[in-house]
């Protein structure tokens, strides 16, 4: 019975599969292996010309060096902006603290004199022309809108200057308020960098 | 291992589609009768089989060297499909059952000896627990040795041989409940 049933076991190895069912097979695998071959990497490609693990070194090393140094790059332009931006601010607001104190000085001033008025009405649309221009700048040329405000600033200053040492009532008044209304559009439309 | 399989393994972990090609031709047959013998029905062996060599292939970088052919590796990879096959689709398969599956499967018939006593004997393997099939289908009809065995089953080679001895018995015990 043993020596029977070992025998019927050996048989058994006579049991092939299918020739058609084993070509589709083998066919579906090997495509399947083809579609998923391994895409070439930054290294395979150093590695083509090197065949050490210096070659992947390298490429570590250039890369990162590219992403440091553009990461500074950035940095450095984004403070750059930034820093343009807080300075364009205190300007805007040293300009508005000015136009408050003119605008007070006119008010509490009652005489003037022609060729004083004549001298703040040019100061006054000088300080117009330098904001109209740092207006009209583009977002790039920030340090040329910059110094257009500084210089409407520093006319300011001196229309500040001769009002504290003169009275002057309503030429004044009309020449601020047409001034005033520049400049809120000026805050209205400036700074929006983001 | 031989070393024509080494070179072909190597050149198949490197992407080389045709090498695997290779040992697909080489040990198909023998991997698809394994898991035949264990399932009984002729398309579940051949699904499975397609199944082990590309499971093979998504994992060939695992294979190690160890002084054990590559069919062990690919053995071992079939039993767990086919464990995988039994907890998914049913957890035991009665006697009668399998004679039921072998007449309901004509291409079977044409494509093995019609011998009765060789139905019996497939079908009386088939009852046999998960260990002891391995166990005659790799000793007795793959002729693989007790310590390869014990490689691919996991086990010392002491366990494999209280394995072989209890699969014989109850193999025995199947062909007579068959008759």
């Amino acid at each position: 019975m043993d020596n029977n049933l070992f025998k019927i076991l050996k048989e058994l190895k006579e049991i092939q599969p299918d020739a058609d069912y084993s070509h589709k097979s083998k066919t579906l695998l090997l495509s399947g292996i083809g579609a998923n071959k391994k895409r070439l990497s930054l290294a395979d490609v150093f590695s083509s010309f090197y065949s050490n693990k210096l070659a992947l070194g390298i490429a570590s090393s250039v890369i990162l060096l590219l992403i440091i140094s553009g990461g500074i790059y950035y940095v450095k332009n984004q403070l750059n902006q930034n820093d343009l931006v807080v300075k364009a601010s205190e300007t805007n607001a040293s300009i508005q603290v000015k136009l408050n104190e003119i605008q007070y000085l006119l008010q509490s001033h009652a005489s003037i004199d022609a060729n004083q008025i004549l001298a703040i009405q040019a100061m006054l649309q000088n300080s117009a022309d330098d904001l109209k221009a740092a207006l009209s700048s583009k977002p790039e040329e920030l340090d040329k809108s910059l110094q257009k405000l500084k210089a409407a600033e520093e006319m300011l200053y001196q229309i500040d200057e001769l009002t504290k040492n003169i009275g002057i009532i309503y030429f004044c008044l009309c020449c601020l308020f047409l001034f005033y209304g520049f400049f809120e559009n000026l805050a209205s439309s400036e700074f929006r960098l983001d | 291992m031989i070393d024509g399989d080494k070179n072909l393994i190597e050149k198949a972990i490197k992407g080389e589609a045709s090498a695997f090609g290779l040992l697909y031709d080489k040990y198909q047959p023998q991997i698809y009768r394994f898991i035949y013998l264990k399932v009984s029905h002729r398309e579940e062996a051949e699904d499975l089989t397609h199944q082990v060599f590309l499971k093979s292939w998504q994992s060939i970088d695992r294979f190690n060297f160890q002084g054990f052919p590559f069919s062990s590796w690919l053995y071992s990879v079939a039993r767990h499909q086919v464990i995988d096959y039994y907890r998914t689709k049913k957890t035991k398969i009665t006697f009668e059952e399998i004679i039921e599956i072998e007449t309901d499967d004509d291409s079977l018939a044409e494509a093995i000896d019609n011998e009765l006593t060789i139905e019996k004997v497939k079908s009386a393997i088939a009852c046999l627990g998960n260990e002891q099939q391995d166990v005659i289908i790799l000793r007795f009809i793959e002729d693989l040795s007790l310590q390869e065995v014990a490689s691919i089953l996991e086990k010392t080679q002491g366990a494999v041989k209280l394995l072989q001895h209890r699969a014989i018995k109850n193999l025995r015990k199947a062909m007579n409940h068959g008759q």
